[in-house]
């Protein structure tokens, strides 16, 4: 029996399907993503490449790994499971496909989960050294909105300037920034312990609506900077405009594939018109790549 | 005089032996109430602050007495060490712990199994399962009850009469 602190998601797998991957595996290859579907092979998804492993996956080995991932315990990742998805130590995201129960017109829990995807926290760090100068400018902290398409590294920025302000100096005092992680995507906490590096001076309130979020952060823990994920909906936006109200900074992000295909969304359309932001910055072409850096009133400055 | 000092230590020993039997009768009963406590504070555990089974246990453990926190502790470490076990196994494992209390084969078993079968579907399982096995291990209370009721006057009584009866052979 293995006896192993968990670090990697592999940890969790059987061990005949754990031994298939590691085989396959080349010494410096970085495993992003492992596919696991009932009576189909195992996909598995690298930096290099992607592979499948002759593993026949039954329903039992489902409900194995999601036993071991959660050391037993999946009644307590209930609200987990019902978003689709649960966070491992270590901030490894499960996501899961199957039987959806719905109760009241909601999703009460998804039941015969017949595959999983298992993505690999990658964390990268340094991707938003060169945007600090235009978030913090002069000794001013700018509101800043991230627009991207989906998957293409918009949490990855904002987490990586989380970072970089927390604990800042700016007039003599270390900035605070809290951070409304509503999906566990940015902190990827872990029993309410953050697994990324969000900085020194950062607070995370994990797993909490957005537009709750925000005004509990705001009378409970005074920070200089808020940080949310994905704006959206019209009580995220009113919570917002209450918190830029309250004299506090804003990090964000929204998605779209540039302001203007964000601004077609009749709720979106207004954080634009209203200048709650004093920077966008805008991600496209390829995966992480800046397309461009526009000031309040949608001119280029980077 | 040796004969006389002989036959009073035969009588206090066999008195001594009976009196140790039916306190034995006694730590049952307190052990198990020290179960139904501790499941009791598994619940709450589990219900209001949503723990994991392995920070239910510890926590529990912490909170539990000397007798039956190892368990519980050991159990929760077992689980949060990450071996790829089945909670059936772990158990298993952990269960030696119990075998130092004074409860019967039949309770440990009972109690065994409760554990093995937590962390099954939700929440409102959990509490299901959880009031199942409170009130079933109230008959097992009940029947150590009865057992005291029924037997501690006798053990402590024979202890003296076999004392006594053993001396009038030997006499």
């Amino acid at each position: 029996m293995r006896n192993i602190a968990k670090k990697t998601p592999l940890d969790v797998l059987p061990d005949s399907m754990r031994e298939n991957i590691m085989e396959e595996l080349f010494e410096d290859e970085k495993i992003f993503e492992i596919r696991i579907r009932v009576k189909r092979r195992v996909f598995v998804i690298t930096d290099k490449r992607e592979f499948e492993i002759c593993c026949f996956v039954k329903e039992d080995t489902i409900c194995e790994i999601l036993e071991y991932a959660t050391c037993h315990s999946l009644y307590a990742y209930e609200e987990a499971v019902r978003n689709g998805y649960i966070t491992m130590e270590g901030g490894h995201r499960i996501g899961m496909a199957g039987q959806v129960v719905i109760e009241n017109n909601t999703v009460k829990t998804i039941k015969n989960i017949s595959s999983l995807n298992i993505r690999f926290a990658n964390e990268i760090t340094g991707v938003a050294d060169e945007l600090l100068k235009y978030v913090i400018d002069d000794g001013k902290i700018c509101n800043t909105l991230i627009v991207s398409p989906p998957g293409y590294g918009k949490t990855t920025v904002l987490r990586d300037l989380v970072r970089i302000t927390s604990g800042k100096k700016i007039n003599n005092h270390n900035l605070n920034v809290a951070v409304i992680d509503e999906r566990s995507e940015i902190a990827a906490s872990y029993n309410g312990v953050p697994q990324n590096d969000v900085g020194m001076n950062t607070d995370v309130l994990d797993g909490c609506p957005k537009a709750e979020g925000m005004i509990m952060v705001i009378r409970a823990l005074a920070p200089d900077i808020l940080v949310i994920d994905e704006l959206g909906l019209e009580n995220d936006v009113l919570s917002l405009k209450y918190a830029l109200n309250c004299g506090c900074h804003v990090f964000a992000t929204i998605h779209g594939e540039s302001i203007e295909g964000a601004m077609r969304r009749p709720v979106v359309k207004d954080i634009f018109e209203d200048r709650l932001f004093d920077v966008y910055i805008v991600l496209g072409e390829k995966k992480g790549v800046v397309e461009g850096i526009y000031n309040a009133d949608l001119i280029r400055i980077g | 005089m040796i004969k006389i000092l002989g036959m009073i230590f035969v009588v206090c020993s066999t008195t001594m032996m009976g009196l140790a039997y039916s306190n034995r009768l006694n730590e049952r009963l307190c052990d198990i109430r020290k179960i139904q406590k501790s499941v009791v504070l598994l619940r709450g555990e589990i219900r209001y602050k949503g723990s994991m089974l392995a920070e239910a246990f510890v926590s529990v453990g912490t909170k539990s007495d000397r007798t039956i926190s190892e368990f519980y502790i050991s159990l929760g470490n077992e689980i949060r060490n990450n071996t790829v076990k089945s909670m059936s196994d772990m158990v298993h494992d952990c269960i030696v712990y119990i075998d130092k209390t004074n409860l019967r084969e039949t309770d440990v078993a009972h109690f065994a199994e409760f554990i093995g079968n937590l962390g099954y579907l939700d929440k409102e399982m959990q509490m299901s399962h959880i009031q199942l096995f409170l009130e079933q291990f109230e008959n097992n209370k009940e029947d150590s009850l009865e057992q005291i009721k029924m037997n501690s006057k006798l053990y402590k009584y024979m202890g003296v009469a076999i004392g006594i009866m053993v001396c009038l052979l030997i006499g």
